[in-house]
């Protein structure tokens, strides 16, 4: 069977979920043998053009140049796969669209004398190209990138299940956070992490987007008894999932 | 004649390259960098303090421990928490291993292509599998450390102020010490071909600078010192540098009195080299490498130490915490703190250099203002001067070849690591 052939490419971001998948090593080598990973700037010097079976887009449009290299990926490509939160839901650079001082004066904080520097609004991948899967997370989960390249062999785009994080994280028998009172984002936060963060007591900041069918209010309610819901939703701002969280449920 | 080089691979993040040559001078050598402005510092202002090490981890996912753990170290400085010194072990640990698994990517995977024509780590393994594994398993065990403590290997979950959310699985950590053997003799074995590479002949001396003690080769505490200037407190030396803008890329240089210096390895080897573990030590004496070293590329060589030296030190430090933990419970760990308005700097020797995080805070623990400066920052201005004597004075055949510059101007920017990611924070 032929190989598909396989981009993996970055826009701003820390790169981390690039890392996630070059730390499966050996397993790596596994993925290697059905997708063939053209076009993996970090480990190679090797320059590549597609067309492309796949490209996983990871990071966040902050440049024209990210904007331009993400338009031409989506026409180099069949599937086009955001790989982690920054190309999901915005990521960390999406904390500036909440902040009262403004992008403006972010910028001249950190950089007196710029110039001509972009510095849009942050929105997801989604917002400028048609996007066909993702692989969410901050990192992603490096097995469920391998399970989505096994499904990617069969022909499928694999989606994973809506459940929410608090169903993984009661299998593990951790206990609830929520419960001790703090502002745990499990519930209304898609799972298939193995909820990772609550099993090392450590709230989920609902990295991997909302299920379909959340239930915010109730979660305010909850968590509302300890701490103001302006504050809670700061916590969401950290990811970027704070406008996904506060959109109202779709069919 | 320019030289311009779009995208250089292998290296962390995006940039490119830009020289000029004009009547045999170098009239320019820029490194350009390619990410969009990330404003981390200005990401923090209002938010928690705990707030902080979880968004600055996600500075860089290579090297998200150090961002994490020095960013908690600022704000303890700040708020007067004296961690115990079991958490200082267990941080400690977390730093040998990314450092470890930083390395060992960065030396295998990203820079010994250069030597072996081949065009990725991927395709370099393929051609070594045996070698591949050998350092797949070395970079995994880095990992793993990272993950047994911080319960994740990249952005770890576990670190906070004052501690730790949940402490590792001491079974887990058993095994990890029973580990060091075979990945001692894979990092000689890593050190052994780095050094039988033939590295090219350069020399330009500069400022080294890098965190020192009394104790070890890599202090958790210590003075920032420089073998050109007396050493000086974190908080006394980021008053001292200055970070210079570049007007169209969102990078800065930071520099001591106008001048470009080094951090990282080569710093660190050519600072403490007398403090090295003893077998690290022992393979350094027999390499004969004068120190202080003026050769930017024997930076590789440093860091190819400094993974036997960290091994070496996982070791002692796995002992000493096994041995200590007993009956010792998270609460007992912990410390017990209140924010106040305070400031605080935080420094430690990250893969690449030293780092530091400095936090002011309001009463209720909001962030005021922040700096963050990172090695890559620090060490931008070095390198675009090594970059100018290297070009002018490498060996080279009567004719220029293009190709022949820009494979030589990549081969010192890959000796340096830098990471770009970090340098646009």
């Amino acid at each position: 069977m032929p190989k598909l052939k396989t981009a993996i490419i970055s826009l701003t971001c820390c790169e981390g979920c690039q890392f996630a998948i070059l730390d499966l090593g050996a397993k790596l080598l596994k993925v290697a043998e059905f997708l063939d990973l053209d076009n993996f700037r970090l480990g190679s010097s090797h320059k590549s053009t597609g067309p492309y079976d796949v490209i996983f887009m990871e990071g966040t449009p902050i440049t024209d140049e990210n904007i331009s290299v993400l338009i031409k990926a989506r026409k180099q490509t069949k599937i086009l796969v955001a790989l982690g939160a920054c190309a999901d839901l915005g990521g960390v650079a999406e904390i500036k669209n909440y902040s009262k001082i403004g992008r403006g004066k972010m910028m001249s904080y950190v950089y007196k004398n710029i110039e001509g520097i972009n510095n849009p609004k942050i929105k997801p991948i989604s917002a400028y190209v048609k996007v066909d899967g993702k692989i969410p997370g901050c990192p992603i989960d490096k097995d469920e990138f391998v399970r989505f390249a096994q499904e990617l062999i069969a022909g499928k785009i694999y989606k994973i299940p809506d459940i929410p994080v608090c169903y993984e994280c009661q299998l593990k028998e951790n206990n609830c956070l929520l419960q001790e009172g703090k502002p745990c984002f499990g519930p209304v936060t898609l799972g298939g992490c193995g909820a990772i963060c609550p099993s090392n007591n450590f709230i989920c900041e609902a990295c991997r987007g909302p299920i379909r069918e959340k239930n915010l209010p109730s979660l305010k309610k909850i968590i509302g008894k300890r701490l103001s819901a302006k504050e809670m939703m700061k916590i969401a701002e950290i990811h970027g999932v704070k406008d996904e969280l506060e959109r109202t449920n779709q069919d | 004649m320019r030289i311009v080089i779009d995208h250089i691979a292998r290296i962390e993040g995006h940039a490119g390259f830009i020289g000029k040559i004009v009547n045999g001078k170098i009239a320019e050598a820029k490194i350009e960098t390619q990410e969009g402005a990330r404003l981390f510092e200005s990401l923090l202002i209002g938010r928690h303090y705990f707030d902080a090490p979880v968004i600055t981890a996600r500075i860089c996912g290579v090297c998200p421990v150090i961002h994490m753990l020095t960013s908690i170290k600022a704000i303890e400085n700040a708020f007067g928490i004296d961690p115990h010194p079991l958490t200082v072990t267990l941080r400690q640990l977390m730093l040998a291993g990314q450092t470890i698994q930083s390395h060992t990517l960065h030396l295998y995977f990203l820079v010994l292509a250069d030597y072996f024509n081949a065009d990725s780590g991927i395709e370099f393994a393929q051609k070594y599998p045996e070698d591949a594994k050998e350092f797949l398993a070395l970079r995994d065990f880095g990992n793993r450390i990272v993950e047994i403590i911080g319960g994740r290997t990249i952005h770890p979950l576990t670190p906070k102020t004052g501690g730790f959310t949940k402490l590792p699985d001491t079974k887990k950590l058993a095994k990890l010490s029973a580990e060091i053997p075979q990945n001692m003799a894979a990092a000689k074995k890593l050190l052994n071909i780095i050094s039988n590479v033939p590295l090219p002949e350069f020399s330009r001396s500069t400022n080294y600078v890098a965190m020192r003690d009394n104790i070890g080769y890599l202090p958790y505490e210590g003075l920032i010192c420089s073998t050109q200037n007396h050493s000086m407190s974190a908080e006394k030396f980021i008053k001292t540098i200055r970070e210079t803008e570049t007007i169209h890329t969102p990078s800065k240089r930071a520099k001591i009195h106008s001048k470009g210096y080094l951090v990282g390895a080569l710093s660190r080897i050519n600072l403490n080299s007398k403090k090295l573990n003893q077998e690290a030590a022992i393979e350094l004496k027999k390499l004969n490498v004068t120190i202080p070293c003026f050769n930017s590329f024997y930076n590789n060589i440093a860091q190819a130490i400094e993974i036997i030296h960290l091994i070496e030190e996982a070791k002692v430090l796995l002992d000493e915490y096994l041995s200590e933990i007993n009956d010792l419970g998270i609460n007992e760990i912990n410390n017990q703190f209140k924010p106040k308005t305070s400031y605080g700097v935080g420094a430690l020797e990250a893969p690449r250099g030293t780092l530091f995080h400095a936090y002011k805070f309001n009463r209720e623990g909001l962030i005021v203002s922040t700096n963050i400066i990172t090695p890559t920052v620090q060490s931008i201005a070095n390198l675009e001067e090594d970059l100018k004597v290297w070009l002018k004075t490498r060996e080279r055949g009567s004719q220029i070849n293009i190709e022949e510059e820009k494979k030589a101007v990549m081969k010192l920017i890959r000796a340096y690591d830098p990471c770009i990611t970090c340098a646009t924070h």
